[in-house]
């Protein structure tokens, strides 16, 4: 087969791993199936080789730009995906799809976090989060706004490095005195030298081109402890990406980031009324990779006729976009508030005598 | 009758030793009150006088009390002139008294309701040193004379402008500040359109999008050790300057404004006295 679809042994309807309970669920008969249950209903599938066989890429057709089709073993029905999906579903029959060796060999995630945050949750959380917002247009946060909305296991790159950081400065102790009717300045000059192995663990760069790297960053970070080896039958219920971008591409983004936050602890150290930094030496010496699903709820957001895009870790819920902004609002409160602040110094500059 | 002739010759001859005291010449009309308890100044003078005082009063609106006198009893100069106004004319009534004060020699002027405002302390100060000799050669018509022509002149010149800012409350009773509303624009206005604009920024900067977390939250503390921790002495120096000594504008003993007070009888008067 070239897809792999998780049905209830009960029932027969769709398996999804059920992310309030962490266990994988039928919507239908409401059976519950743990891990360990589902390997032993499903034997063949969770020991499956996830390359495909030469047989099965051929009826897959596969297209010039990248789109393959799949036959829906449910219901017949084709299924269009592109060249980066690992998991799906049937346009027709909704069945939850895994298409099958898009995960495998070098794609082959060694873990994943499976979602804790239900779509349920996740659409209480925005609605929270917009609530705390009091400038946000009128309306936006209706159920009509919310246009799209996507649970995604995202391929990440999680960094094991280490940096070799150096950095000289000049760190200056300041006292200053008065003796009558002068000031004294005493300055004790002081030459700092800082160096440290500064050790970083799976520190993440997504690597989908589809995933913004900006709003992936913002949702960070995912609580590792929650890592499990990889299986398909997390992605029941779910889209997935496969990596369209490799490690050595996100590798300079990770740099950058460890670089700065290793002169940041350097500096820390240094306790001087006043530092001048002579210089710094901040190289990157070992990089470890591992290629992890990470779970991430997209949602997009419809208002005056432009899309706003949000991000929520699903895992932890944080919560991640740029909202409308009402200007008339924010331009009204802006002159309430000024208006009172103004009031109140000018009537304490007059009536104080001051002015 | 012979012992009563004698007895009559007697009195007459006493009478005549012993002069009586003229009774202290007065003039009182509904705007001007002149006493010279002690004689100081002839008829005619008291005639000059009053017909100075009548033509101010008349003039300003204000009521003009003149007082000679050699004895002010117990009570200071300033409480004396306020009292004697207070007690012709009435309470906060627009006017002035002059006190020429032939006792302790320090003479007064008290003012009261607008007379406050337009004869500000300075002005007070400017018109007894103008009529300073006179007061001091006892020549106390002319002082009087010197007196009401230096304030029918700031009266022709109107409100001082240390004063500009002040009106007397007809509720209170108190020389109150005016609301200085062009001030008050020139503070509100500039404030009002920062504190907006800050406010405005404020308020879109924390709509915009928030950054990810440092990489410290991935730093693994048992694996990371400092190799070097090393703060070496260079040198040591010190400088120093003068701090500018402090200019306290004090003014240098400049007038400003009306001081008042308020009388025995509650009256608000200002004023100010002159010692000759």
């Amino acid at each position: 087969m070239t897809i792999v679809q998780y049905k209830c042994p009960n029932c027969g309807a769709p398996l999804q791993w059920g992310a309030e309970k962490q266990i994988f669920c039928c919507e239908y008969c409401d059976s519950e199936f743990s891990k360990e249950q589902l390997k032993l209903a499903f034997p063949d599938i969770e020991n499956m080789s996830l390359e495909q066989t030469e047989e099965e890429k051929k009826q897959t057709d596969e297209f010039s730009d990248g789109t393959s089709l799949f036959i829906c073993e449910s219901c017949g029905a084709e299924i269009i995906a592109d060249e980066n999906t690992a998991a799906t579903f049937c346009y027709y029959c909704h069945n939850p799809t895994i298409l099958k060796g898009r995960l495998s060999g070098e794609f082959k995630p060694s873990h994943v976090i499976p979602f804790a945050v239900t779509r349920e949750k996740a659409v209480k959380l925005f609605k929270d989060w917009c609530s705390k917002r009091w400038f946000l247009p009128k309306g936006f946060k209706s159920e009509q706004q919310l246009e799209k909305m996507a649970g995604v296991y995202i391929p990440f790159w999680l960094a094991d490095c280490k940096t070799d950081a150096k950095i000289e400065a000049v760190g200056r102790r300041i006292r200053t005195w008065q003796s009558g009717d002068m000031q004294y300045t005493n300055t004790r000059e002081y030459l700092v030298k800082r160096s440290a192995v500064v050790d970083y663990v799976k520190v993440p760069a997504d690597g989908s081109s589809k995933a913004e790297d900006a709003l992936m960053e913002a949702i960070e970070p995912f609580d590792y402890k929650k890592l499990e080896p990889f299986s398909m039958s997390y992605l029941s219920g779910y889209l997935a990406e496969k990596y369209d971008i490799k490690n050595t591409d996100v590798l300079p983004r990770i740099r950058d980031r460890v670089v700065k936050d290793s002169e940041s602890l350097l500096m820390q150290s240094i306790n001087y009324s006043s530092v001048s930094l002579r210089s710094k030496d901040i190289k990157l010496i070992k990089t470890d990779w591992h290629y992890t699903l990470l779970p991430v709820w997209f949602m997009t957001y419809k208002h005056a006729g432009k899309s706003y895009y949000f991000s929520i870790n699903g895992q932890t819920g944080k919560l991640a976009g740029t909202p409308p902004f009402d200007t008339k609002k924010g331009v009204l409160v802006s002159l309430g508030v000024g208006f009172a602040i103004a009031l109140i110094i000018s009537l304490i500059l007059v009536l104080g005598g001051i002015m | 009758m012979k012992r009563f002739c004698f007895m009559l010759s007697l009195f007459t001859a006493v009478v005549m030793l012993f002069p009586i005291a003229v009774s202290a010449k007065e003039y009182k009309s509904e705007k001007v009150y002149i006493s010279d308890s002690f004689n100081h100044l002839t008829e005619a003078q008291l005639g000059e006088v009053a017909e100075k005082a009548e033509s101010f009063a008349e003039k300003t609106g204000y009521n003009v009390g003149v007082v000679i006198t050699d004895d002010i009893g117990s009570k200071s100069e300033v409480a004396y002139s306020d009292d004697s106004y207070q007690k012709v004319f009435g309470k906060n009534v627009d006017g002035v008294m002059i006190l020429i004060n032939n006792d302790t020699y320090v003479d007064h002027i008290s003012t009261a309701r607008d007379a406050i405002i337009m004869f500000d302390d300075r002005r007070i100060a400017d018109i007894l040193a103008y009529a300073h000799g006179n007061l001091k050669d006892e020549n106390f018509a002319d002082a009087i004379d010197d007196i009401l022509y230096k304030m029918n002149e700031f009266y022709d010149k109107g409100e001082p402008d240390s004063n500009s800012d002040y009106y007397y409350n007809d509720i209170t009773d108190e020389v109150e500040r005016k609301f200085p509303i062009g001030t008050f624009l020139m503070i509100f206005v500039p404030v009002f359109l920062i504190s907006s604009v800050v406010i405005f920024f404020c308020i879109k900067m924390s709509y915009r999008f928030k950054k990810a977390e440092a990489a410290r939250v991935y730093m693994n503390s048992s694996a990371t050790f400092f190799r070097e921790k090393s703060d070496t002495f260079i040198r040591e120096y010190t400088t120093s300057h003068r701090i500018s000594s402090d200019s306290s504008g004090g003014g240098g003993g400049g007038f400003s404004g009306s001081s008042t007070h308020h009388s025995g009888g509650g009256g608000t008067f200002g004023g100010g006295s002159a010692h000759r």
